[in-house]
């Protein structure tokens, strides 16, 4: 579904992904993991157009995207999350999925201007499919709550829930499990299993590594802007080159 | 001919430098309110034409010379500030920027009108000692008083530099624009350091007004345009960067000198708003910008 | 939409449109037109300002240069007022692309520092200019507003009672058009670059062409009250580019209600009408019209219309920002 080929960006004198070739398959959880530094943000950046390689092709469903502005990105059907919680702060939950629709939404203005028939129907499917996210998230009773009062906790699975509500297929989750404890971490590692098995694809930056291990098909690692391995959770566990790249940090291993 | 032009360049950029240190001087001040406290201070206008009046009233209503109406100038309307602060920036804490942007809009209209009632609405002209001798510099010159206005000036903007850079208190301001939440947790009182930045702004705004109040009138209405062009060499010098400041306002004084007498006079004040577009467009932090 | 909001709108309506009969007293009346006129300002800048977040500061200066260009159509080129009007909405959008366009390349305060520049450029453009507008002196005789085809049936609104109903229907037109627009797609898309730019850009809002666009229809409305301001006053010179001009127009959305559809109309209303109130004691006005704004800000932190909201028991709308002060 969605291919690098030779992906590098470099600013001035440090290149900070350099030739990174990788491919995610449709309906996969694909995880990158690797120390902090290593390029996987800016990788995730260059995916979604928030920054334009140096050289290489990023091909999505055999498009090449690379350099194209992320709203464009969007439309053609990748969604992201970011590394520190994005939501819209000023809105409610229930506004917060709503707004999450615009991609897929398109109501003539005429329709609006009179509250035609095109009009409710429009506002029916977006307010149902807002309520299947709530329930899906299990955060109906916080619908009306406004997103900053949130918890961290529930500000983060919000942020899954607007990416939801965009209907796109691949989905770009950027340390998803970041300040959360482990039964927080339990509960999303459910959620996105579930969300893959309604045959969205997912590509995630992860530094929890039980979540990495237990959930992901297969595993890529950065390490100084460079892919290092690639493979299935216990071969990684096991590649001796990642254990280095790892040793000395404080991470725990599946 | 060219040298007739030459002679007239250098002494109009003479004469820039003088208004140019002069709105490096009120800048610094929005800069600080701004930086410090997040507060647009739409009244740093009426600070500055405060400070020319009182420094005329205290000399022609109780006889003061000059040179000591200016600290006493810069000591009342500091004071003002302080109370100004008290009434429209200290209930808002905690509530959106234009919160205070509209209370010291408000604030503004007040002090301006206020100062038409006690004074009237003409032009009043402070006598400044070095007002008419004339010094000859080479093919150029200048009034005294307004080798005096630069003079003071760029030794005050120094020592405001000195001043953040080296004392406590300049220290303790810039580590609140650093991280409010951490300063106040290391034991700096943020209301007292509200009300100094603050009465600190409105001070050198006054005597950046008593010092032009000599050379210009002094009327209710002078604040107006030079809180506008103060704005302006703050967002091009930026943010945080007091030797930013100080360029971006002399050059805005020397731009303005030289088009007004080389273009005409009535563009000389857009002049301003045209540099700061296309200094904006290829440096969009500002000529000197950079986070604090 | 409920019965009780659609009883108070109606209420609302007929207190709007009896008005002038209540007040007949012709300056009363005037005023009553100019505040409805101004509130064309603040409904543009709502647009741009309240909706989609940006702080344009110099966007109310699209009131002046509507003004201007009504006024030269008419005058230069003879165009009937409704022409004017249309001419007007349609140039107000071509400049504010053009000056939205190096503007938006910014982001922040930076964004409304150079808006605030333009608007100071065309002030100084059209005070020098003078074989076009005049200067200083401004425009006067400029043509009334008038509706009519041909030498045959001609309506012309001279006079405070006509032209009050002329403005009001424009005004609740504008108001309808805007609530309706803001259940659009579009109109989320402001109010979500508003909350989050960078997230609204990953899930499919372009940002820098959905604020072009809020932008542009800020200066259209905003353009329109010039217009409708010049035909009336017949009369419009620089002082309306002024920065006095610009503050207020900010004064009356944010007290209004920021973000809020009636809001700006609300705001509009009470500063045209305040100093008004206060002209009688001429030399103390703004001083007490500053006090007022003070303790506006103060008391009602999320504008009237916010105020009444909480009233009503329901959480002020739409949320704003909230940094330490």
């Amino acid at each position: 579904m969605l291919e690098t080929q030779g992906l590098t960006v470099a600013f001035g004198g440090l290149v900070a992904v350099n030739q990174i070739d990788l491919s995610v398959s449709p309906g996969e959880i694909l995880g990158m993991i690797g120390p902090n530094g290593a390029g996987k943000t800016t990788f995730f950046n260059l995916l979604t157009g928030f920054l334009t390689p140096t050289s290489g092709r990023i091909l999505f469903k055999g498009k090449d995207i690379a350099g194209l502005p992320p709203s464009r990105i969007a439309s053609l059907g990748i969604c992201r999350t970011f590394q520190i919680t994005s939501v819209f702060p000023g809105l409610t939950v229930r506004e917060n999925l709503l707004t999450g629709t615009y991609c897929w939404t398109r109501t003539l203005f005429f329709d609006t201007l009179f509250h035609s028939q095109g009009y409710s129907r429009q506002g029916q499917e977006t307010e149902k499919h807002a309520g299947e996210i709530l329930e899906f998230l299990h955060m109906e009773d916080r619908k009306d709550t406004v997103a900053r009062n949130l918890s961290y906790g529930d500000q983060r699975r919000l942020e899954i829930g607007i990416a939801l509500a965009s209907r796109r297929e691949f989905l770009l989750l950027d340390e998803p499990a970041a300040g959360m404890n482990p039964e927080e971490t339990q509960t999303l590692s459910q959620l996105i299993r579930q969300i893959r098995d309604k045959g969205i694809t997912i590509f995630l930056i992860e530094h929890h590594m039980q979540l990495v291990m237990g959930i992901c098909d297969r595993i890529v690692v950065l390490n100084y802007g460079r892919k290092i391995a690639e493979g299935n959770p216990l071969e990684i566990s096991r590649n001796p080159q990642v254990i280095e790249a790892y040793l000395g940090k404080e991470e725990e291993f599946a | 001919m060219w040298e007739a032009t030459f002679i007239l360049a250098i002494q109009q950029i003479a004469s820039g430098l003088v208004m140019g240190s002069m709105y490096a001087l009120m800048s610094i001040g929005m800069m600080l309110i701004l930086g410090i406290m997040t507060v647009i201070n739409m009244a740093h206008g009426e600070f500055y034409m405060l400070g020319g009046y009182v420094s005329f009233f205290l000399m022609t209503q109780m006889g003061l010379p000059y040179l000591v109406s200016l600290p006493v100038s810069m000591g009342v309307v500091g004071a003002i500030g302080i109370a100004s602060e008290k009434m429209t920036i200290r209930p808002l804490v905690g509530r959106p920027w234009f919160s205070t942007f509209l209370t010291t809009f408000g604030l503004s209209m007040i002090l301006r009108d206020g100062a038409q009632i006690i004074w009237g609405v003409d032009p009043r002209e402070i006598v400044s000692p070095f007002s008419h001798k004339r010094v000859v510099l080479g093919p150029i010159f200048l009034t005294e008083h307004r080798i005096f206005v630069f003079v003071v000036g760029v030794v005050v903007i120094g020592l405001l530099y000195l001043f953040i850079k080296k004392h406590k208190v300049g220290m303790a301001m810039r580590a609140i624009v650093r991280d409010r939440e951490a300063s106040a947790l290391m034991g700096i009182n943020l209301n007292a350091m509200n009300s100094f930045t603050f009465a600190l702004g409105a001070g050198t705004a006054a005597l950046a007004g008593a010092l032009l109040g000599a050379i210009f009138n002094v009327l209710p209405s002078m604040g107006e345009l030079p809180l506008v062009k103060g704005f302006a060499v703050v967002i091009m010098g930026g943010m945080g960067n007091v030797q930013g400041i100080l360029f971006s306002g002399l050059i805005l004084g020397v731009a303005e000198s030289l088009s007004a007498s080389f273009i005409s006079l009535g563009l000389s004040d857009a002049i301003a708003f045209a540099i700061l577009i296309i200094i904006l467009l290829f440096k969009p932090a500002g000529l000197f910008g950079k986070r604090v | 939409m409920n019965r009780r909001k659609l009883l108070c709108l109606s209420g609302l309506v007929l207190i709007l449109l009896l008005l002038p009969w209540l007040l007949q007293a012709a300056y009363t009346r005037h005023i009553l037109v100019m505040a409805l006129i101004f509130t064309f300002s603040a409904m543009g800048l709502n647009v741009i300002f309240g909706f989609a977040g940006q702080t344009a500061f110099g966007q109310p200066a699209f009131f002046a240069l509507g003004a201007y260009i009504s006024s030269l159509l008419a005058l230069k080129l003879g165009f009937p007022f409704w022409l004017c009007l249309l001419g007007t909405m349609v140039l107000s959008a071509g400049f504010g692309f053009m000056i939205g366009y190096p503007c938006l390349q910014l982001r922040g305060i930076y964004f409304g520092i150079t808006t605030m520049a333009f608007a100071q450029i065309l002030y100084y453009i059209v005070s020098n200019w003078v074989e076009l507008t005049r200067g200083p002196m401004g425009l006067v005789d400029i043509p009334p507003a008038s509706f009519g085809f041909g030498d045959h049936f001609q309506f012309v609104f001279i006079g405070e009672l006509r032209y009050y109903y002329l403005v009001l229907a424009a005004s609740l037109v504008t108001l309808f058009f805007l609530s309706r627009l803001m259940e659009t797609r579009l109109g989320r898309g402001f109010v979500a670059i508003r909350e989050n730019q960078d997230l609204s850009a990953s899930i499919g809002i372009h940002p820098f062409w959905v604020k072009m666009i809020a932008f542009m229809l800020a200066c259209v409305i905003t353009g329109m009250g010039g217009s409708f301001y010049a035909h009336y006053v017949k009369f419009v010179s620089p002082i309306e580019f002024q920065w006095y001009f610009i503050g207020l127009t900010f004064i009356m959305v944010i007290t209004g209600g920021i973000g809020t559809i009636w809001g700006p109309f609300i705001g509009g209303a009470i500063f045209t009408v305040l100093p008004e109130v206060f002209r009688a004691v001429e030399t103390y006005r703004n001083i007490l019209v500053g006090a007022v704004l003070i303790l506006i800000v103060i008391f009602f932190p999320e504008g009237i219309m916010g105020k009444m909201a909480q009233w009503r028991g329901r959480d002020a709308q739409p949320a704003l920002e909230r940094k330490n002060a």
